[in-house]
């Protein structure tokens, strides 16, 4: 694999304070990556300072094997040949959508005749989708279209690494997700690497190959969208990604965990017999199943069109008598996705059965 | 790095450079004048006193009244002529009070149209007030300052939001209630900021003030320098103005900050309602048409009346080089003044430290000091200047030069370019904030230098605001009167000197040509600016 940028032991701050701390991750060339997390978590000072517009306090950042920004070495971001997308496009309003593409390329001897730009700016319009547009003022463009010019901008001059600040929190819903499909498909089809801050998690999920959580002023997890959910390393992780509760549970033995809902398996926990621990359940865990014995009191029921959110609550009389003995007194929730056609909008009660392809557990 | 520390100091001397007329005036004071001040505060400080404050009393009170009102009546209800009518609001802007002051002297004496017309109907005109006096002086100055208050008050209560007058009408509020205890309190800062505005150019004004032979703190300092010939006291007795305006300036700070607070939101803001009741349509008519009336359309017309009396005898040759004269020290004057604060501005953007900043926030006093109080400072200022230089050539060349900074155009210029660097800066710096720094990031991150950045990202978008400053640094350098007084070279005549010098003999026929041009030429920036901010807004 061929590595394009590397961000070792990074810590980026303002002035006395620090945002993020001892930041570790690498791109591979023609990845996207996503920076995910709350406002305030530093997701875009980090950005920022990958682009060069603000300065690490700690560790090194590399591009292409070569050390662009250090607490001893920076390179400036005119030099880094780094492209950048904006929340609000940025794009220049004096020029038209033509000379805002060529306006990174003007300088450089490969596009120094009139023609060679020319050649390049409609080679840019006809990939993002804009034939025709070169000679139109940016005023008359809509959002999606502004930010697709803004695109054929960034990655006109073939930047080594492409940066994307919010670019679609601007637009609305339904043309955040179209435009993010047509960019991430750009993007792949040309090869270039890229790294996304977003603070929406879907967004992450469908737009990068792997994602960074940033949370409690450092990175929980450089993973897939799949690991992130179904094998978060953390309970900080477990909570923002998705949907899902934790309850407890009670170490049997190296591979059996008891709990309200039943003995789960899991064979790679290291605590001690009879430790209590956090289980977290997915709402894709618990199924509903008129079959089972196991049945919980409704709370709430969230209609979502194809599924129902149930949240439940597990009480003592819901478990079967057998496990009685392990049950602590207070009373837990679970939520469960269910089929929206039985909606059981008369019954106080829904029988589930708790199906976990991988059972997460956390210290108490 | 090291540039850059530089760089920044660039712009801190440039602001120290223009502060330091103003900084002189207060070091006069190592040499004070007590022979010349035993007399001034004898026989001359309490009269400055009250009838400065007074006059600036006077006119911040009316302003506000006049100009609140009418933004109010445009800004809320619909009417027949109303477009008109909110952007004819601003017209008195292109009149210099001096000359306003003038023209109603003209209308009002004993052959003035309107005594002439009270004897023919009344057979008496004893009763029409004097008005070369306190109370004149107010009237109008307060008629071409109230836009100010006028052009603040109503962005403020355009932008309030609707759903504001929705909850008044809820609780069964009536207009009069909504005014007064929903949209007055809102709008304070920007009315209180607009009428300081006035305060501050009433505490300024000469050339009102001296026709009507109203002794001020002003007319003070020209006393002292030309009547008494004593320099220094005069510098002494600007220091003391300064300081009084310093005051008003913190003042001022003060209510912009709370302004602040309410003007971040989007809201839908409020639509205009008719009037429902004749009466009050026909009360809001008569304020707003006398308003303007008075202001604008009464004293253009007697200048234009006296114009056409003496049309032929006044154009000739000597109006040429009036207007070539004033044009020439304006165009200059207004250049340098865009150039300095892009150049201060450009600066500050890129670097933003906290030493271009505070160069920058010096510069933003700037406006607030009186031109006699430049004048006076940079005169103080060159003429030492001065002396080193002749010292210099002397040792050098065993000749000296002469005055050639205090002496010269350069010493008129200079003050224009002090007095009027924070207009140009507003424009400019509020022209920088329609650029993001974003698109400096994207340029930046496309491989332009700041250089390039500079020039190809900023200079084409700021290109209309700078147009703008220019015009109306232009205009206002044109109207300037006590600054021009005292500085111009020898036989070196402008317009707005001529036009006093000619009030000032009583030829007022003669003084409506030069006159009308001034304001013909003030007009331009308010129809081109004015409106277009109106409507944005």
């Amino acid at each position: 694999m061929n590595t394009i940028l590397e961000l070792r032991d990074v810590s980026v701050g303002y002035d006395q304070s620090t945002i993020v701390k001892h930041v570790n991750l690498a791109l591979e060339k023609g990845e996207i990556g996503c920076l995910l997390g709350a406002s305030g978590s530093g997701k875009s000072t980090l950005l920022r300072a990958i682009a060069g517009f603000h300065p690490v306090s700690e560790g090194a950042i590399s591009l292409k094997g070569k050390v662009i920004a250090s607490t001893s070495e920076f390179v400036a971001p005119e030099h880094r040949h780094v492209g950048m997308m904006f929340q609000d496009f940025a794009l220049f309003p004096h020029l038209t959508v033509g000379q805002n593409i060529a306006f990174g390329i003007s300088d450089s001897p490969e596009f120094k005749t009139q023609e060679r730009r020319r050649e390049k700016v409609l080679e840019m319009l006809s990939l993002v989708g804009l034939e025709g547009f070169e000679n139109r003022s940016i005023h008359a463009l809509s959002g999606g279209q502004q930010q697709r010019v803004a695109l054929a901008r960034a990655i006109a001059p073939q930047p080594d690494l492409l940066l994307l600040d919010e670019p679609f929190s601007s637009l609305d819903t339904d043309l955040r997700k179209d435009l993010s499909y047509q960019i991430r498909d750009i993007l792949k089809q040309q090869g270039i690497s890229a790294i996304l801050v977003t603070h929406d998690q879907n967004e992450a999920f469908s737009f990068a190959d792997k994602t960074a959580v940033l949370g409690e002023q450092s990175v929980q997890q450089w993973d897939t969208a799949y690991n992130l959910y179904h094998m978060p390393v953390n309970a900080f992780v477990a909570d923002f990604i998705g949907e899902g509760c934790f309850i407890e549970g009670t170490i049997v033995d190296e591979d059996k965990i008891a709990t309200a809902l039943g003995v789960l398996i899991n064979e790679n926990h290291d605590f001690e017999v009879s430790s209590k621990v956090n289980v977290l359940l997915r709402p894709d865990d618990v199924l509903h199943d008129d079959k089972s014995p196991l049945r919980a009191k409704i709370v709430k029921r969230d209609f979502r069109g194809a599924n129902v959110m149930f949240t439940l609550e597990l009480s003592q009389d819901s478990v079967g008598t057998e496990q009685k003995g392990n049950l602590h007194e207070s009373v837990e929730q679970v939520l469960c996705l269910a089929n929206s056609h039985h909606i059981h909008s008369s019954e106080d009660s829904l029988a589930v059965r708790i199906a976990p392809e991988h059972v997460i557990v956390f210290a108490k | 790095m090291k540039n850059q520390a530089f760089f920044a100091y660039t712009v801190l001397v440039c602001a120290l450079l223009l502060a330091s007329p103003t900084l002189f005036v207060f070091f006069s004071w190592l040499s004070p004048q007590w022979q010349t001040w035993q007399h001034i505060v004898d026989n001359l400080l309490t009269d400055y006193f009250i009838n400065t404050f007074a006059l600036a009393l006077g006119v911040g009170v009316f302003t506000a009244i006049a100009g609140t009102l009418a933004a109010w009546f445009v800004s809320q209800f619909e009417f027949h002529g109303r477009k008109v009518m909110q952007w004819c609001l601003l017209l008195p802007l292109a009149i210099p009070a001096y000359i306003n002051a003038y023209t109603y002297s003209g209308m009002l004496d004993y052959f003035g149209v309107v005594q002439t017309l009270t004897r023919e109907l009344f057979g008496s005109s004893s009763w029409v007030p004097e008005i070369q006096s306190l109370p004149g002086a107010i009237f109008v100055m307060s008629l071409v300052l109230f836009p100010y208050v006028y052009a603040l008050a109503l962005v403020a209560f355009s932008q309030l939001p609707q759903s504001h007058y929705e909850v008044a009408k809820n609780h069964g509020k009536t207009e009069g209630q909504f005014f007064v205890k929903i949209a007055l309190p809102l709008a304070f800062p920007a009315i209180f900021a607009g009428a300081m505005l006035s305060i501050m150019e009433a505490f300024a004004e000469y050339g009102v003030v001296d026709y009507f032979g109203v002794p001020t703190l002003t007319t003070g300092v020209f006393k002292v320098w030309f009547g008494m010939g004593d320099r220094l006291a005069a510098a002494q007795l600007s220091a003391l103005m300064v300081s009084f305006i310093l005051f008003l300036l913190l003042l001022e700070h003060y209510a912009r900050r709370k302004q602040k607070l309410f003007s971040n939101k989007v809201l839908k803001s409020i639509s205009r309602r008719p009037i429902s009741k004749t009466s009050t349509a026909l009360g809001v008519y008569m304020f707003l048409i006398s308003l303007l009336a008075l202001a604008f359309v009464f004293p253009v017309t007697q200048l234009l009346y006296w114009a056409y009396l003496s049309i032929l005898a006044q154009i000739d040759y000597e109006l040429l080089s009036l207007l070539l004269n004033s044009f020439k020290v304006a165009i200059v004057a207004a250049c340098a003044v865009t150039l300095l604060c892009v150049f201060m501005s450009a600066l500050a953007r890129f670097l933003n430290r906290s030493t271009t900043n505070l160069g920058i926030k010096i510069v933003s006093l700037g406006y607030a000091f009186p031109g006699a109080v430049i004048a006076v400072g940079a005169m103080i200022v060159l003429s030492t200047m001065d002396r080193q230089i002749n010292v210099f050539t002397q040792w050098l060349f065993e000749d000296k030069v002469g005055l050639i900074l205090s002496g010269s155009l350069f010493a008129l210029i200079f003050a224009y370019v002090v007095r009027f660097a924070t207009v140009g800066l507003q424009y400019v710096q509020s022209g920088y904030l329609t650029i993001s720094p974003h698109m400096e990031e994207a340029a930046q991150s496309l491989g332009k230098s700041k250089m390039q950045i500079f020039t190809k990202v900023h200079i084409p978008i700021l290109s209309p605001t700078l147009a703008a400053a220019t015009l109306v640094v232009f205009v206002d350098v044109l109207k300037e009167l006590p600054a021009t007084l005292i500085l111009r070279p020898f036989n070196f005549n402008t317009l707005s000197v001529k036009t006093y010098e000619l009030a000032s003999d009583e030829r007022l026929t003669d003084a409506s040509v030069p006159a009308l041009l001034i304001i013909l030429i003030g007009l331009i920036p308010v129809v081109l600016i004015g409106r277009n901010k109106i409507i944005d807004a």
